[in-house]
């Protein structure tokens, strides 16, 4: 058996369901049914106001996030709410401006790891053999690396900056979630319809992406919400060590590292942005706990490999 | 299976039946009766996977800063002379094939050189040397920390399932998980260094002195640090408390009227513990990003320090070698967590040998 080349999975991920009327309906009293789990429910309140903020901050924020608008080190007073930094940017401003990037890098580093992890993952479960080994070796020695010093490794030898930290953080936790994605797919590999399907002589992409995939959909829902808030904070993290967002960005991370040193005379620049990034890790991580409550035992039934 | 079973995999479910079947029905123990090829001993596996990732580490290390070019640039600025590049390129060998500088590399390693420094020219030894031993104790504080805090905390959650100390746990771990490392310490320095006044803002003060002088400088980072990692332990040590406390010798040692410390401790703890050993090895993973960042939150002058200084200021010869060193301490870690496992499970005890 060998890998089919070029194997798009985003174009076939796209289940083949009728979306009619009853499709929409049967969805909205799945979403009533997960919202009605209180983590759900306040996890998505908080991610709402957050992109709201995020979404509508830039537009109506009193000052450009970069500019100097008035003297260093003011305190909060009308006119800038949380004071001014070092170099007397206001910063609500930087505030309202800053979230962004907190949000869209984990996304996109996720969302990439993802890509890499079903495509590797599913046909490593699925064809086993020699491939299965290579993967499952490689796996293992990414996994033996702790994610922080590949990440350094590579801003040594490439530099910072958003887009390696990005492409860094995808390849690093791309294992992780291959791993789980792997073992999903051994559990439902030798059930019915997956052999009706090989038996009916379907090719390996339809038999991966059209019959695996999406009946290991709970696994991989619970798994990218997981990994966007490690992704969350190991990127903030990041920023702050100032290893990837590079200043004069109003990243809430880039911002905390440049107020920290200030932190006992003008606590509000560091307080503010912290509180946030603190604030979009709790949400996630609620709505990442309400999935692996709502699809529990589906899931459960799955990882007993 | 093959050789030995990855480090996650070792505390799982599936392990003891495929690790005895090699061995062949009917001869559980044939090491006894001599050397078996086919099945060397555990420890000869263990080395052997020992020397084979840290070959891989090196490989993937050196490539990767192999595969960015030659940083004379970047090093000696944008104003460097052609001379200057030229000097610096022949000073670090960069002239050489990748293959020939790799392996002098390696060699200098094997014998304990591991090169100079791209930034201040002088041994990365000399670099490492002197913050080595502080980040070792800072790790060992905050290792301790958690295995104290977590370990009993799981516990006793696990065995009061949904009573008030469970909800408890549940609830601090949550929020605490949900912080970065980096927002956490900002908390702890705002209220124990600026608003209570008991222990200094930053570690700087660790540099002055012998190794156990300012202990006060050691006490944030370290809380720091493990407050990374306890709510994951404690989870996974509720989560197995309570898996075990659903056996029927628990029930039976209940209606025998024994304490409630009683079962806690010697019932179990005992068959909890193995995942939570294999956990806590492999959470010296994730308080390797907890020292990188503590470090740097507290101006800690140690080896997590020196490594983001390193990386920003693309001083490649010491990014590899700490990489390196900490790569293979990770390793030994985890093959000792995995031996431990081994020898606390008898199921394992007597397939593994």
């Amino acid at each position: 058996m060998s890998i089919t080349p070029s194997v798009t999975p985003v174009a076939d991920v796209t289940p083949g369901e009728a979306t009619g009327a009853e499709e929409a309906g049967r969805r909205a009293r799945r979403l009533r049914a997960f919202l009605s789990i209180p983590q759900a429910m306040v996890g998505a309140v908080l991610l709402v106001l957050l992109l709201g903020l995020t979404i509508i901050g830039p537009f109506v924020a009193p000052y450009p996030p970069n500019a100097i608008s008035d003297s260093p080190l003011l305190g909060p007073s009308a006119r800038h709410w949380l004071g001014t930094d070092t170099l007397g940017r206001d910063i609500f401003s930087r505030v309202l401006n800053g979230g962004g990037s907190v949000i869209l890098l984990p996304l996109l580093a996720v969302a990439a790891a993802m890509v890499i992890a079903i495509v590797v993952g599913l046909l490593s479960g699925y064809l086993g053999g020699w491939t299965d080994a290579v993967v499952t070796r490689v796996v293992d020695v990414v996994l033996a690396i702790p994610s922080y010093l590949i990440v350094l490794v590579v801003v040594t030898a490439f530099g910072s900056g958003s887009t390696i930290v990005v492409l860094t953080v995808a390849v690093v936790y791309a294992p992780y979630i291959i791993r789980v994605l792997r073992a999903a797919t051994l559990a439902v590999s030798p059930l019915d319809f997956v052999l009706a399907a090989r038996a009916r002589g379907e090719g390996i992409r339809w038999v991966v992406f059209r019959e695996i995939l999406p009946n290991i959909g709970p696994t991989l829902l619970v798994e990218i919400a997981l990994r966007t808030t490690y992704a969350i904070m190991f990127i903030a993290s990041l920023s702050f060590l100032g290893l990837g967002v590079q200043p004069p960005s109003s990243n809430w991370g880039v911002m905390v590292a440049e107020n920290r040193l200030l932190l006992l005379a003008h606590p509000a620049g560091v307080i503010a942005p912290a509180l946030l990034i603190g604030v979009l890790a709790i949400s996630i991580n609620l709505i990442a706990d309400a999935l692996t409550e709502f699809f529990g035992d589906r899931l459960h039934n799955q990882l007993m490999v | 299976m093959g050789s030995a079973g990855s480090p996650g995999s070792a505390g799982g479910a599936g392990s003891p039946g495929s690790a005895a079947s090699p061995a062949g029905p009917g001869s559980p123990h044939s090491t006894r009766r001599g050397w078996n090829w086919r099945r060397p001993p555990y420890l000869v596996r263990a080395l052997v996977k020992l020397a084979a990732t840290l070959l891989a580490i090196s490989v993937v290390v050196f490539g990767l800063t192999a595969l960015a070019g030659n940083p004379a640039h970047d090093i000696l600025g944008m104003d460097a002379t052609q001379s200057q590049l030229a000097a610096f390129t022949a000073a670090n060998h960069l002239n050489q094939p990748v293959v020939v500088r790799y392996l002098h590399w390696l060699a200098g390693v094997l014998h304990g050189d591991f090169g100079q420094s791209y930034v201040s020219g002088g041994s990365v030894w000399a670099l490492i040397e002197p913050r080595l031993g502080r980040s070792l104790l800072l790790i060992l504080f905050s290792w301790l920390l958690m295995v104290v805090v977590s370990v009993p905390a799981g516990l006793l959650a696990g065995v009061r399932l949904r009573g008030r100390a469970d909800v408890a746990a549940t609830l601090v771990t949550l929020s605490i998980a949900a912080f970065p490392e980096f927002v956490i310490g900002m908390v702890l320095i705002i209220v124990f260094a600026v608003n209570l006044k008991v222990l200094p803002v930053d570690s700087t003060a660790v540099s002055q002195g012998g190794l156990f002088d300012s202990l006060s400088s050691y006490v944030l980072p370290a809380v720091t640090i493990a407050l990374g990692s306890i709510p994951y332990i404690v989870r996974l040590m509720r989560a197995n408390a309570r898996d075990v406390a659903s056996h029927s010798y628990v029930r039976s040692a209940v209606l025998r009227g024994i304490s409630e410390p009683a079962l806690s401790v010697r019932h179990i703890l005992p068959n909890a513990a193995p995942p939570v050993v294999t956990a806590l090895g492999l959470q010296l993973a994730s308080l390797v990003g907890g020292v990188i960042v503590a470090e740097t939150l507290f101006s800690f002058p140690g080896i997590g320090q020196l490594l983001v200084q390193s990386a920003a200021s693309r001083d490649a010869p010491v990014v590899e070698t700490l990489t390196l060193m900490i790569g293979a301490a990770f390793v030994i870690i985890n093959l000792l967590s995995d031996a431990l496992v081994i020898m606390l499970t008898p199921k394992l005890r007597d397939a593994g040998r």
